[in-house]
């Protein structure tokens, strides 16, 4: 192995480590059932619950145009809505709150979770479709956070709006068709505004079709956490409201040219790289930041050990009986009940899908009938090595 | 043991919910810049004072149908909000889900407690065959 590759096993060796040691300090406080590092996947999808509630309930009262004409009292656009909400609402500033914060918690849970899946060696082999399409789920949903952030059309919302406008004009070719479909026109009208809240909601569905492909290729995916994490999740939620309420800035003018505004990390460090750098090489460092994300599974990409070759489980036909248990049990979906052949005296036979199969072994020990193998370590390889380590250890 | 601490954890959960709720409904004083760590407690039992000292003087008249009407009430019954919060009500329902949150972890503490041995039992294995 190279010196990168040794460093690289070194690396995640200890990370692999620390990580277990925090697992089993929480499994003693929680116990295995509650352990919340168990339900890294499920509570992304829990704060999506969240957002999609206090979304809905903000969405009751939001009102998606810019006219501002003079700032009247009877004004009705964006920002005098979120205002109504956010000030005369009862708990409109709470649930304004909750979705701005499970947000950002839906982003840092992401991030947990692709370090966890990253550490515990589980995006490799045919995982490389839930990785992808993790990667694909993350840019949609910084993409909506950021349109989140134009919805409330303040004046960081009008300057985040001009910085993205700039960034597609410098595109070649395709940046004019993407400014128009941004801005639904040539220029920020009410109907942008309209454009905006559709991105925002639709996108947001859309992810739920995203996250179909990302959990179907897993057997019983873990889709919500225990009612007590989800409790804890949000108290946290809560807590954090309560001590840094939201409120909107000035309203957004468009004779003005604001210069600033108040950062939020999670959603809008794309603005602060695009402040940093021209356009193009903004494009760039995106484009190649993704494309490097999403290529850390294939094999030879920072590999920290040689990969063993698969021998695919092999189904003893004349011992199978249909029983199902392989199938219901193999974690990566490989195994497939089809109907057994005319002369068998069984309706069904267990099939498996070579190129899903990653000789984990679940299916020989939930085979009662040991119709089931591993080519490469039978269950007499198995019983030869145990008996072996128990004369040792006599 | 574990009984009693899930019962003293219900009616901390039930006494966070109900106490503390006509207080921030009504939206009594309560300004965030004051919770420090070293007077978590101070500002809401002061603001409860004050609650309760209020509610007296509406007594039965509490017919007001709105947020807004009923804090006039309360106002004209002698109740003081914070100045420096711009609409008093805002502050009840911030200080509301604070409590809430408290109960809430009480409740998940409880549930833990309550499952805590079933976890336990769960992770003996079956023999195979």
């Amino acid at each position: 192995m190279s010196a990168l590759s040794e460093l690289n096993t070194a690396f995640i060796g200890a990370a692999n480590k620390a990580f277990l040691v925090i697992e089993d300090g929480l499994n003693k406080v929680f116990t295995n059932k509650y352990n919340p590092l168990y339900y890294h996947g499920a509570l992304p999808q829990f704060f999506l619950w969240v957002l999609f509630l206090s979304g809905l309930l903000l969405f009751s009262y939001y009102i998606p145009t810019i006219d501002n004409a003079y700032l009247s009292k009877a004004t009705v656009n964006a920002w005098t809505s979120v205002r109504y909400i956010t000030n005369t609402l009862p708990f409109g500033g709470v649930v304004r709150g909750i979705h701005r914060y499970a947000g950002d918690a839906m982003v840092l849970t992401i991030f947990l979770h692709m370090i966890r899946v990253w550490f515990t060696d589980r995006y490799r082999q045919y995982r490389w479709v839930q990785w992808i399409s993790g990667v694909v789920l993350l840019a949609m949903v910084f993409f909506i956070g950021q349109t989140g952030y134009y919805l409330v059309w303040d004046e960081r919302s009008l300057l985040l709006t001009r910085m993205t406008v700039s960034a597609f004009d410098a595109l070649p070719l395709i940046g004019e068709p993407l400014k128009g479909l941004f801005l639904n026109g040539t220029a920020v009208t009410n109907l942008t505004m309209s454009n905006f809240l559709f991105i925002h909601i639709g996108l947001s569905f859309t992810l739920l079709f995203g996250l179909w492909v990302h959990y179907m290729r897993m057997t019983r995916p873990v889709l919500t956490p225990p009612p007590a994490i989800n409790y804890i999740m949000m108290a946290i939620t809560l807590i954090v409201v309560f001590y840094f309420p939201i409120a909107s800035g000035n309203p957004a003018d468009l004779n003005a040219a604001p210069t600033s505004f108040e950062m939020d990390a999670w959603f809008l460090w794309p603005y602060w790289l695009m402040a940093q750098m021209p356009a193009m090489a903004f494009w760039a460092v995106m484009l190649v930041g993704t494309i490097l994300l999403c290529i850390i599974p294939m094999p030879g990409f920072l590999v920290p050990k040689s990969q063993p070759p698969v021998s695919a489980a092999e189904v003893v036909i004349s011992k199978c009986v249909g029983c199902r248990l392989c199938a219901i049990d193999c974690p990566f979906m490989a195994i497939e009940m089809v109907p057994a052949p005319a002369n068998s005296r069984f309706k069904l036979l267990a099939t498996v899908f070579p190129y899903r199969c990653t000789s984990c072994g679940v299916c020989v020990g939930a085979c009662a009938f040991d119709a089931i193998d591993l080519p490469t370590l039978t269950d007499a390889d198995v019983n030869a090595q145990i008996k072996q380590l128990l004369q040792a250890k006599a | 043991m574990k009984g009693i601490i899930i019962c003293i954890l219900a009616l901390f959960t039930l006494g966070l919910s109900l106490v503390f709720q006509p207080w921030a409904e009504l939206g009594f004083c309560l300004d965030p810049k004051d919770i420090t760590t070293a007077s978590l407690l101070g500002p809401p039992l002061h603001a409860l004072a004050d609650a309760y000292s209020g509610l007296k003087g509406l007594g039965l008249k509490m017919q007001a149908q709105t947020v807004d009407q009923l804090t006039e009430e309360a106002h004209e019954n002698g109740v003081k909000p914070d100045p420096e919060w711009r609409n008093p009500v805002l502050s009840g329902d911030y200080a509301y889900v604070y409590f809430m949150s408290f109960a809430l972890v009480a409740a998940a503490i409880a549930i833990i407690l309550i499952g805590r041995e079933d976890a336990e039992e769960k992770t003996v294995l079956p023999v195979k065959k």
